[in-house]
Order: structure tokens, then sequence, then C-alpha cells
């Protein structure tokens, strides 16, 4: 029998339903899950990725570690590029 | 552990390049799509030159605005936010240039031959096959480019942007390449690799996630990355953001089919479409609530800040395009709304609202970062692009949204007696025209308002310094010890790990993406049942072939559907509704999304012989004189351009390949097609027509519009001939 007779046989009344289902249930539990995480400072963390462009090379060393530049020091640059 | 500091700086040249492409091209395709809105006003706009007609120029216009307006925006926010996330210099600044140059290089490609009728005939997938190469070449440098940034990275956690832009990176992969499988039939003419059905659903699921994957995934990753830096603090929810990604990345493939509701697709792949794409609502919504929650307690900037103005306007509109869309998917409604102003008004609305607003906002934001000045030229002029775009948005869709409930409404309006009230496609058209003019109103003020904001940063532009300062950053280089996912399945340990793990976060996203296609492709193609065959289904003949090649060439489905849907409605103003069948050798299918004119699926029973030749050679001359108020704008060049016979063997045999069966024509499909068109202008001469039409493009198109929709015989009943407002007032 071929996979086409297979598929053809198969009957596919209820396959939106079946797919639905799965995917709210699967939804569901990774929404509930995700609610219940412990990682609320990691996830912080990751929050605020896109506040922190980087240290300024320049300014490293007297800012020491864990000090990420905001965006208006960005400025304090080394080296110049043609336009 | 500690590790060596690494000193680097990023690849700002690449986003100036990109932010000036979004630029110029934006205005392009915006004046694109206002000159085809004043076409619908007045068809004497096509000034009777091929190149300038509606059905050329409208993919030019989605194909400027999609691909090189949003797309170039799309890019420079990439660039811009992924280096700064992953705190490294993109990958190889050789490959961002290949990139940059190269997308031009496609879009102005796609200039040159869209307006001369080099055309695949599927909607957002016009291009050609030797441009799709270079999409996919392209494409393929673009993911080298970003991967290898990922690999190189110096922050292990991928934040939620670039989640977004893996799955852009991916699926627009697939999509590309999954339809846009052909066989070449000349230097710039391919035929599908599927037909009918089969070729609507790879279409609409391409169309449907070109949406999702071009203009929403992305655009997503820049509102999540562009929002907060605007409003200086970190996104509302990340475990919203965490969830807003993934169903949404799983549900929008399965949506397409909703596209297609009541067409020839079986039942069960559009209820499929239509469930996915009402749950569809509760990602969406949850994005545009973490986007618009971002502002809390900054509200205050709004007020005074016009960048942050255009990202709570495309928030919302993001949140009202998605709850227009599962509304639109549902088949009762999508029964009114389908082929009608709605949608067009629906898309709009996501455009210029969403993308277009995103854009614009994030452009603003970055002119005075990139270029390196104070601040923009006018901060006031950036408030007046967002006050007169905004009203711009609302006339356009409030004009097309009444315009799509009139025409819908009208299209099914019954009498007293149980006729048709409208039985004249035209006078729905000619309903519509106040709107349409509202509606260029609306797209006049958007225009200007973009040409205000070009000129606002281009006059940022002109304050540069001499030279760019290029910072040096320096971080920590990443060390790759294991991390182990803590705690059971349940515990998201894993999900943890996976975002630190580009490669594997890659492979997750492929295989949601790729799963939930094959759910509904595996069936689509697999049951025979899905298309049940019609033994007097025939070719298309030599000489009808080449006339399917000009009207896909004319873009005639922008404005013509081939599509006869199931409702009485239809079947009394069109004939017949339309199987599955009878589209098997449609190598495109040309169902269309659009009924600016009516449809055709019918019109070889409804105008017939060589009565009905003349009509359509008289109607190809000048469609106001045939059909009073008709807004098709005349094709005088069908009598006067030859048919390239030498061409038709050639595609006939490319049509033969993909399993038609030719029989005879495919040793002898040029004489077949000269004898045919000599038959067809014998026949227009003997109606009183011109002579020696014989070897003219117009016999070539009244020989394929004579046989569209005959093969199942009887499919228009007798009587039921194009009624003339005179002949209708003669019927009463």
């Amino acid at each position: 029998m071929s996979l086409s007779a297979i598929m053809g046989h198969a009957g596919l009344a209820g396959y939106a339903i079946a797919a639905m289902l799965i995917f709210i249930a699967v939804f569901a539990s990774l929404m509930w899950r995700l609610w219940r995480m412990s990682r609320t400072g990691r996830l912080e963390e990751a929050g605020r990725l896109p506040l922190d462009d980087g240290r300024p090379a320049a300014r490293a060393a007297a800012a020491g570690a864990g000090a990420p530049a905001r965006e208006a020091d960005a400025s304090a640059s080394m080296r110049e590029e043609a336009r | 552990m500690s590790s060596r500091i690494e000193q680097f700086s990023y690849n700002d040249d690449v986003v100036r390049k990109f932010v000036m492409a979004t630029l110029l091209w934006g205005v392009v395709g915006m004046l694109v799509g206002l000159i085809i809105a004043l076409q619908l006003i007045w068809p004497s706009l096509s000034f009777d030159l091929p190149f300038l007609t509606f059905g050329r120029l409208r993919p030019l216009h989605t194909n400027a605005v999609i691909f090189a307006f949003v797309g170039n925006g799309m890019f420079a926010g990439v660039y811009y936010s992924a280096q700064r996330l992953l705190k490294a210099r993109m990958f190889s600044d050789l490959l961002s240039g290949i990139h940059f140059w190269g997308w031009q290089l496609i879009i102005v490609s796609a200039a040159l031959t869209l307006p001369f009728g080099f055309t695949q005939g599927k909607e957002y997938a016009e291009l050609e096959w030797p441009i799709d190469i270079a999409i996919a070449v392209v494409w393929v440098v673009f993911a080298v480019n970003f991967f290898g940034t990922i690999a190189k990275r110096r922050e292990r956690h991928l934040y939620v942007a670039l989640w977004f832009y893996i799955a852009t990176i991916i699926t627009i992969a697939i999509l590309h390449i999954f339809n846009n499988l052909w066989v070449i039939a000349g230097p710039l003419k391919s035929y599908s690799l599927y037909s009918g059905v089969q070729d609507a659903f790879m279409q609409w699921c391409y169309g449907h996630n070109a949406v999702a994957f071009f203009l929403t995934t992305p655009i997503l990753g820049i509102m999540y990355y562009f929002l907060p830096k605007a409003a200086e603090r970190p996104v509302f929810s990340y475990r919203l953001s965490i969830l807003h990604f993934w169903t949404l990345v799983f549900m929008y493939i399965w949506a397409g089919p909703h596209h297609l509701h009541y067409t020839a697709l079986p039942g069960w792949a559009s209820t499929l479409g239509m469930i996915f794409s009402v749950m569809l609502w509760m990602p969406s919504w949850g994005g545009m609530i973490n986007g618009l929650l971002t502002l809390r307690g900054a509200w205050h900037k709004v007020a005074e800040d016009p960048i942050l103005k255009f990202f709570v306007v495309a928030v919302t509109f993001y949140g009202m395009s998605t709850f227009e869309g599962p509304l639109l998917s549902v088949k009762t409604v999508n029964a009114l709304s389908h082929y009608t102003d709605w949608t067009v008004g629906h898309a709009h609305a996501g455009a210029l609202g969403w993308n277009g607003f995103i854009a614009f906002g994030m452009l603003y934001w970055l002119a005075p970062r990139l270029f390196q000045t104070k601040g923009l030229y006018s901060k006031k002029l950036a408030e007046l692009h967002f006050w007169v775009a905004t009203v711009g948005i609302l006339l356009y869709v409030v004009a097309l949204y009444s315009a799509g409930v009139t025409q819908g409404l009208m299209w099914r309006a019954f009498d007293q007696t149980g006729r048709l009230l409208y039985p004249d496609f035209v006078e729905t058209v000619l309903r519509l025209e106040p709107m349409y003019l509202v509606r260029a109103l609306g797209g006049t003020l958007y225009l200007l308002g973009a040409v205000i904001g070009v000129w606002n940063i281009l006059m940022t532009w002109r304050m540069r310094p001499a030279a760019y300062e290029v910072p040096v950053y320096e971080a920590p280089a990443l060390t790759f010890e294991k991390e182990r996912a803590s705690g059971g399945l349940m515990s998201f340990g894993w999900h943890r790990v996976w975002e630190g793990k580009g490669l594997t976060f890659t492979v997750w996203v492929a295989v949601a993406v790729i799963s939930a296609s094959l759910f509904e492709i595996i069936p689509t193609f697999l049951i025979k049942s899905n298309v049940p065959t019609i033994a007097s289904v025939k070719p298309y003949t030599p000489l009808e072939l080449y006339g399917r090649d000009l009207y896909v060439a004319e873009g005639c489905h922008n404005c013509h559907s081939q599509m006869v849907r199931p409702f009485r409605a239809e079947t009394l103003r069109y004939g017949e509704y339309s199987k599955p069948g009878e589209f098997v050798y449609d190598h495109p299918f040309q169902w269309s999304s659009r009924r600016i004119g009516p449809d055709l699926h019918r019109e070889g029973e409804k105008r017939p012989g060589t009565s009905g030749a003349l009509w359509h050679l008289e109607h190809f001359r000048d469609p106001a004189r045939m059909t009073p108020g008709s807004i098709m704008p005349p094709y005088p060049w069908f009598e006067s351009t030859p048919i390239d016979f030498a061409a038709i063997q050639k595609r006939v045999d490319a049509m033969a390949l993909l399993g038609v069966p030719y029989g005879d024509a495919v040793n002898r499909a040029e004489e077949m097609a000269r004898e045919q068109a000599a038959r067809v202008a014998t026949g227009i001469a003997e109606a009183g027509g011109p002579m020696n039409l014989g070897d003219k493009q117009v016999v070539a198109l009244i020989a394929y519009l004579q046989r569209i929709g005959t093969d199942i015989k009887g499919s228009v009943a007798d009587g039921q001939a194009v009624m003339t407002p005179r002949s209708r007032a003669e019927a009463r």
C-alpha cells in the first residue's frame, strides 16, 4: 500500500481539532511553567541586555568590572575611520 | 573562572548604508503605490504604455515596499542590534558588503523586470528564476554573516530579539526555496513545479509566512531591541517574550490556508488554517502588551518624544492587525471579505502602521547615533511626520474598510425576486470610486510624511563630522564551559541552555517550523482525493498556453480571480463553482486574491465563438467603451505586438517535463499554435474585426480567455451572459 493510499484512508475530519488540542495543551503547560520559573534574576538580567552596548575600552580600567557603559558614553572613542 | 578581555568595534558602516537604502526605496515604493491607487480612479494614468499598467506596477509596489523598504530597514536594525547584543563585530565586513550590494542589485533587477512583464505570476514571489537564485545566494551570505557573528560573540545569552532574527533567517530560506521550485522555459521564463491546488497551497503558505517571517518576526526583534532603547528601560516581561516567540513561530506556519477559504482547497486544510489563525491572536497580543507595558512609568516621555510616538502607534497597529487577521480568517467573515478591499485595508494597516512606523521610529533613533550628531536635525519635523502619516493611515484604512464591506455586500445582494441586485460587476466598482479617492488622499499624506522623514534624516546626515569615530569596546571572551540543564524537562533549564547555544537554538527553531509545515504539506500532496480527477480536463493548446503566459505577464491576476466560490451569489454571477480538478495543468495557479474586475474562470463559456473573440478584441482596445465605467486600462499593443512563435515549443516542452500530457504538441507546438492563431484571426475577421491578426498577441490571449473554465461543459447556465445596464433593465 502506497503512502498516498495510507494518507487517503486516514481520514482527516478531526485533524484540525486534534492539532488545536495538542497545541493548546503545550501552550498551557508552557505558560504555566514559565510563570512558575524561579529564575527571575537571570530573566531580568537577560531583559536588560539591549541597554548594555558594551564597555568603552578607554573607560574600562577606571570603571572596573561590571560597569557597563550607557549609550551616551559610546562616544569615548579611540580611532577614526575615514568616511 | 576569569576570561581574557578582548577589544572590538562595531561595523556601523553597513548599517548606515542600509539606512540610506531604506529611505530611498521607501519613497520609491510608496510613490508607485500612490500611482496605482490613482490609476484606480483615473485609468488613463497608464498612458497606454505597457510598463505603466496597474497589473505590472502593482507587483513593483508590493516588492518595493516589502523587500526594499522593510527589507533594508530590517537589515539595518538587525546589523545594528545584533552586534551590540552579541558584543561582537559582524563576522565579516566583506560578507556585510556583499549582502548590502547584492540586495540592492536584486531590487534593481526587480525594478527592471516586473514592469516589463517578467513575472512568475505569484504574489510576492513574482521575481523570475535568475533573481530567485540571486535572492537565495544573498540570503545565505546574510545567514553565514549572522550565524558567524553568533559564533564569535562575547555575550552568552541570546537576547529574544536574536531569536526572532534566527527564525526569520531560517524560515524565509525554507519558504523561498520551496515556493520557487520551477522548470526553466526561457532566459526570464519559468513554470512552477506545482500546479492548481498544490501551487495555491504552497504559494499561500509562502505568502502568509512572508508576512509572518519577513514583516513580523524581524520587526518584533527590532521592537524588542529598539523600544527598550528608546524608552531607556527593559522589556516589560522577558517571560512573556519567550512565550510570544515560541507560540508565534510554531503557529504562524499553520495559518496560510486561511487565504484560500471556499476555494478549491480541501476543507480540512482550510479549517486548520482558520483555527490556528484564531489562536495566533494570543501570542500576537502577548507581544503587543509586552511592547506597550515596556513603557510603564515612561508614558510622559511619549508625549515629548516623536520616536516613542512612532513606536507606540506601531505596536498598537500590530495589535489591531493581529486582531483583524484572525477575524478575517473566520470562514463566515472571510466569505464576505475575501477578494474585497477589506483585505487590502488590513494589509496596509499592518504595512503602514506596524512596519512603516517601526521603521521610521528606528531610523529616527538611529540617525543621530549613526551619523554622530548631537541629535536629529529637527524634532518638530519628526513630530509633523508622525501626525501627517497617522492621519494618512487612518484615512487610508477607513476608506478601504468601507470599500471592502460595501463591495462584499453588493456582490451578494439579491432583490426581492431572488436575482442579483447588482448583476453588473462594474456597478460595484463605480460605487467605490469616492472611497478610492480618500484612500489616495491617505496614501498621499503617508508619502508626504515619508518625504519629510527622509529630508529630516538627510539633514541630520549633513551635520555629520568630517570623519566618523569608531568607538572601541571591550568585553571578556566567552568561554564555552558546559552548562548543564538543571532539573527536569519542565524546569526550563533546557531553555536556558538553548538560549546560550546558537546552533542548538537554531536547529530547534527549524524543527518547529518544518514540523508545522509538514503537518499540512504532506496530506495536501499525498491525498489524491484532495484533487479529484476530471476526465474532460485537458492541457492548454500551445497557443492557449502562450496566451496564458501573456495573461500572467500582464499581471491580470492583480485584478481578476479565476475561482468561482460555491456561493449562490457567485454561481449566479459567474457560473458553476470551480472544482479542484480543473486546475491540474495550471502552472502557476491564477486564483488571485483580489477582484477589482470580475472573476474570469467561466469567461470561456460566457463569450465563446467569433462574436466573443471580437468582443475581447474591442475590449482590449478600449475597455471603457465596451463596459462603461470600467477602470481597466486599454491594451492596444496586443494588436500590434507579434507572437513569439519560436518560443512556444520550449514552453510546451517545459510543461511536458512537469507531467502535462502534451502528446503531439511536444513535436509540433509551433505549427499547432500557428494553425490555431490563424483560425482565431479568421473568425475575428469574419465577425467584422480587423484582418491579419494571425501573428499578433491578441489572438493568443483571446484563445486562452475563450478556453478558461470550459472543460466542464454547461458551467454557465443559458442566458447567463454578461448583462449590461440596459439588458438588466429589460429583464426586469
